[in-house]
């Protein structure tokens, strides 16, 4: 990916993209933003765990009002992508500073490691798993899932795209800052997915360990 | 099969990967899914996996549904940059005929062109492969049974947006 790691992590931290972003997801109910969940972090706000609970049927109305990621009337010609099996209670995405993730959507087990390259570039590597006892049907749903996220998933927009991006956007000028306040300033655990407190918590983190000082 | 020379087997054969690839790099994608029967595989797969009898895959459709929605999916909802893509396809080989099924191999390497502001005109090598193609010819039209992609290039650069 060309683009600086950082990029990535921080999007990984952030609940509030997805709805946003991911359009296949939030057309078919996979992820949204009004979903219950939310976002603990370590004592140090290096690591947290993003949850999400399972969708129960949910007023659309405020999608199809305008959202853009949400489409309506759209139909899948063989949903059987979408097919999962109870398992886990909803999705959770840890992501372990610096440069590890740990994925469970629906029935997808993967880690993503990242691994910086140069200041402009890093490179990530999924490896999904199952369990040794999957009977050949649990296989099945895991291997068809896997479409659903990663370099060639169907997710759209793909967070490692994302990050290009705003890599795009922000090398142009180097000197220039900005700043974009969701949801105040403060660094802790949240119980909704409509919140950048983990994204706060990792720059934060990341500024104290290389000793940079903080403006204000 | 019915009946054709070995000769004309093997021109079906590259008839099709031929339109194959024309079809995906003249972005005429809505036609992608016809050259695949409704009962087909579709699988883009790292070498590194394959090698180590590992299933998990970059794209993995089992019925010309599921192309039909990747199609949609890319029209309708992806984000990608820009991009052309030009196959190079070499070294066709019919290894296998098994109850009306033509088992073919193929070499193929796959050119970008990005299109985007940043990078506009360039071109990479984007990936190379092997084509793992099972294929039956009814009436002498020639469709994919399945069509496993074996990616020697596993480090995807940014994204797999159009199908190899």
């Amino acid at each position: 990916m060309n683009a600086n790691w950082k990029l990535y992590f921080e999007n990984v931290k952030d609940p509030y993209h997805a709805s946003l972003l991911h359009m296949f997801h939030a057309t078919f109910g996979l992820y949204r933003s009004s979903q219950q969940g939310g976002v603990i972090m370590d004592a140090h706000s290096r690591h947290d765990v993003l949850h999400a609970k399972p969708q129960a049927e949910e007023d659309l109305s405020t999608y199809e009002s305008g959202l853009h990621s949400y489409q309506k009337g759209y139909q899948l010609a063989d949903p059987s992508v979408l097919k999962g099996r109870p398992e886990f209670e909803g999705l959770f995405i840890q992501t372990i500073f610096p440069c590890l993730i740990v994925q469970q959507i629906a029935n997808t087990l993967a880690v993503r490691q990242v691994l910086p390259k140069a200041p402009d570039r890093f490179e990530l590597i999924f490896t999904y798993f199952g369990y040794e006892d999957d009977d050949e049907e649990m296989r099945e749903i895991r291997l068809k899932q896997a479409n659903l996220v990663g370099p060639a998933g169907l997710i759209s927009m793909e967070d490692g795209y994302a990050a290009e991006i705003v890599q795009q956007s922000v090398t142009g000028d180097h000197s220039a800052t900005s700043f974009v306040e969701m949801g105040g300033t403060e660094v802790a655990n949240e119980q909704s997915l409509i919140t950048e407190t983990a994204i706060r918590g990792f720059w934060g983190y990341y500024r104290d360990t290389m000793g940079f000082h903080a403006d204000t | 099969m019915s009946g054709m020379s070995a000769i004309e087997t093997r021109f079906a054969v590259e008839d099709l990967l031929h339109a194959y690839v024309a079809c995906l790099d003249n972005d005429e994608l809505e036609d992608w899914p016809n050259f695949f029967v409704e009962d087909c595989l579709y699988q883009v797969i790292p070498h590194e996996n394959v090698s180590q009898d590992l299933p998990i895959s970059l794209i993995y459709c089992d019925s010309r549904g599921m192309l039909q929605d990747r199609v949609t999916a890319y029209r309708k909802a992806n984000y990608y940059a820009p991009h052309l893509y030009r196959h190079v396809v070499s070294g066709v080989r019919i290894i296998g005929e098994d109850n009306g099924v033509i088992e073919a191999r193929a070499n193929y390497v796959v050119l970008q062109t990005h299109l985007d502001p940043v990078d506009y005109g360039s071109t990479e090598v984007y990936s190379a492969g092997e084509y793992r193609d099972k294929v039956i010819i009814n009436d002498g039209v020639a469709k994919l049974k399945e069509k496993i992609v074996v990616v020697d290039t596993s480090r995807i650069s940014s994204l797999l947006a159009t199908p190899l």
